[in-house]
């Protein structure tokens, strides 16, 4: 049987007037049912349009999808046609968005937009049933009094309401992928606690493949069974939770872990990784991170660093992966 | 919901009263009534004679309270130049107004609506670019030059449509068109620029991810977002129509309202004019009262803050 997601050199480029952006250059992973992958990296790296790509939202006009191969559950999506897809999306491959806020549309009520997931994919049209389906998701993430809830509109409910209601709406189509990008950073911090455990019950309740993108490692520590780590529309590095946490392999990665603030650790100002990431209109020649990195050396420059395994599952990109595992 | 609702009828209620407040000074501002009405070698006391019958000698407090007194019961005085109730001139022309206004409103919200959706989800494209183009020639040719062309292409070379007057289905075709134009010109362009802005929402964003069908989430979930601003316009553009065209009415030979809102002027009749003014204006106020209601049905956060 094949994996749930199997995602092949994916490129995804922008075309924009000072040039072409590779947005997503090379991006290769893969996902089974009941797994959690993090996706980690700044802003800008990639995260974002990778998942973007692989149910086809790109934003209109400029973002196109180049090369590479998104197979789910063994079939191209790239290959589909538009109607095909757009009954995949919501039902087969949900979404939680980052923003509850804005997320939802402020002139319907909450229980008109629950039903449209099953009336489009589902073909759902009876009222009864409709409200009892859209109650049960709502009694499933946790929404007190749902029988009233349906009724409200987005501006009556606090924004982690919001976001289970994001939740229950993702769920609804029993998907076999659900991908949140970045849930909680909109959320207050106990806010963005109890939605990352309500996302990991609905996950093992639903045996579902979950990609979870944040910018945050203690998040992806707490949640996820493997982290790729992305840097300048690439995987720099990808494996396991605790190999990657034990023994991460990239200097990149070693400098998101030293970014984490750890009480108990006297220091008289937080770690920041110098510099900002780069403009992936203008990659430099050999290894994008090369003119941020603690550990670089003179072939780094110029010599672009292919990904080294180690073990089965553990890769790295960086031409020091074998030295970096060591120290 | 109730709230909103008295709020804005109070609201309606003292506009009214301020524009009879304001009719019946703007009126008297205009110059002195009798001096029109009466041959120039008259005697002072003729005209002491005139001011009396018109009812012009009282104070004008006590004028203004008669002038109250007749809104209430329907009485807004004789015409001075008809020497018929002025309310009777008034309500012979205004229907043919609110026909040709209906009409053009119509024609700027199917035409101004339709267009400018149709330039946001094509944003960029050529249709786009053209129906952008057009909008801007809408706005920048008076409209009086659009009722000519029409006239001399439809009426004069292909022979379709009648050249003016009132008379049938037909005849409403061009004054609507040529009246409507700089409105749906504007209204194009507040469409097309409301839409690109929800377009570019998460929730938008959202519905797409759920697997809604695009012709939804442009009707549905965008459309009905965009629509408040769109209609802020569209009730501001209906006083022209309501009000009448002096210039449409003229180059169609309309038997409207706006010649007569003139003349009255320039003869100073001041029954006429409040008569005009008065009866427009509150109609347009209890048009904005419905569409300030129908904002409340599209937006739940009007409807329940």
């Amino acid at each position: 049987m094949p994996p749930l997601l199997e995602v092949k050199n994916l490129q995804t480029h922008f075309i924009t007037r000072s040039g072409v952006a590779r947005a997503v250059d090379g991006v290769t992973f893969s996902l089974e049912r009941g797994q959690t992958l993090g996706l980690v990296g700044e802003s800008g790296s990639g995260k974002s349009v990778t998942c973007s790509s692989i149910v086809r939202l790109l934003p209109k006009g400029s973002g196109r999808i180049v090369g590479g191969e998104v197979l789910f559950e063994g079939r191209n999506l790239l290959d589909i046609s538009e109607n095909e897809m757009r009954r995949i999306r919501g039902s087969q491959i949900s979404f939680v968005t980052q923003d509850p806020m804005t997320s939802l549309n402020p002139v319907y009520s909450i229980g008109n937009q629950m039903e449209e997931p099953l009336r489009y994919h589902q073909g759902m049209r009876n009222h009864g049933q409709l409200h009892a389906k859209v109650v049960e998701a709502l009694t499933q993430v946790g929404i007190p009094s749902p029988e009233r809830r349906v009724k409200d509109y987005p501006h009556q409910l606090s924004g982690g309401q919001r976001q289970r209601v994001v939740t229950a709406m993702a769920i609804e189509c029993q998907p076999s992928l659900l991908i949140a990008d970045e849930p909680t950073t909109a959320l207050d911090v106990t806010v963005q606690i109890q939605i990352l455990r309500l996302l990991k019950d609905v996950q093992k309740e639903l045996n579902l493949g979950m990609i979870l993108v944040t910018h945050d490692l203690s998040v992806i520590a707490r949640t996820c069974d493997k982290v790729a780590v992305m840097y300048a529309g690439r995987i720099v590095e990808e494996g396991p939770i605790d190999e990657i946490f034990a023994r991460p392999r990239h200097p990149y990665t070693r400098s998101l872990m030293r970014a984490i603030p750890q009480i108990g650790r006297k220091e008289d100002r937080l770690y920041s990784i110098p510099g900002q990431p780069p403009d992936v209109r203008r990659l430099p020649q050999g290894c994008p991170f090369a003119p941020r990195c603690p550990d670089v050396i003179d072939r780094c420059t110029h010599e672009a660093p292919t990904e080294q395994f180690f073990g089965s599952n553990h890769r790295a990109r960086c031409l020091r992966a074998e030295e970096m595992g060591a120290s | 919901m109730t709230g909103y609702i008295v709020s804005r009828l109070i609201q309606t209620l003292v506009t009214i009263v301020g524009i009879s407040v304001v009719v019946f000074f703007l009126a008297r501002l205009s110059g002195d009534a009798t001096a029109l009405l009466i041959p120039p070698e008259a005697t002072a006391e003729d005209r002491e004679a005139l001011k009396e019958s018109l009812g012009l000698d009282d104070p004008l407090p006590v004028q203004y309270g008669i002038f109250v007194k007749g809104i209430i019961t329907g009485d807004f005085g004789d015409s001075f130049r008809f020497g018929e109730p002025a309310l009777d001139v008034f309500l012979d022309r205004f229907p043919n107004t609110l026909k040709l206004a209906a009409a053009s409103a119509v024609v700027a919200l199917l035409g101004g609506v339709s267009v400018g959706v149709l330039g946001a989800i094509r944003a960029g494209g050529f249709v786009d670019r053209l129906t952008t183009v057009i909008a801007l020639l809408g706005q920048a040719i008076p409209s009086f030059l659009i009722g000519i062309m029409l006239i001399l292409f439809f009426a004069v070379e292909l022979r379709w449509l009648p050249t003016s007057g009132m008379a049938g289905p037909k005849t409403f075709i061009m004054p609507a068109i040529a009246s409507a134009w700089y409105s749906m010109a504007a209204l194009t362009r507040m469409t097309r620029s409301s839409m690109l802005d929800v377009m570019e929402t998460d929730y938008i964003r959202l519905a797409r991810l759920k697997g809604v069908p695009e012709r939804a989430v442009i009707w549905k979930h965008a459309f009905r977002n965009a629509l408040v601003p769109i209609l802020s316009l569209f009730s501001l553009q209906i006083i022209f129509f309501v009000s009448g065209s002096v210039v449409i009415e003229q180059i169609f030979a309309w038997p409207g309202i706006g010649q007569l809102t003139i003349q009255a002027i320039f003869s100073r009749d001041y029954p006429l004019v409040q008569t005009i003014v008065f009866v427009t204006s509150t109609f347009l106020v209890l048009l904005n009262l419905g569409v300030d209601l129908l904002y409340a049905v599209i937006d739940p956060r009007i409807r329940l803050a």
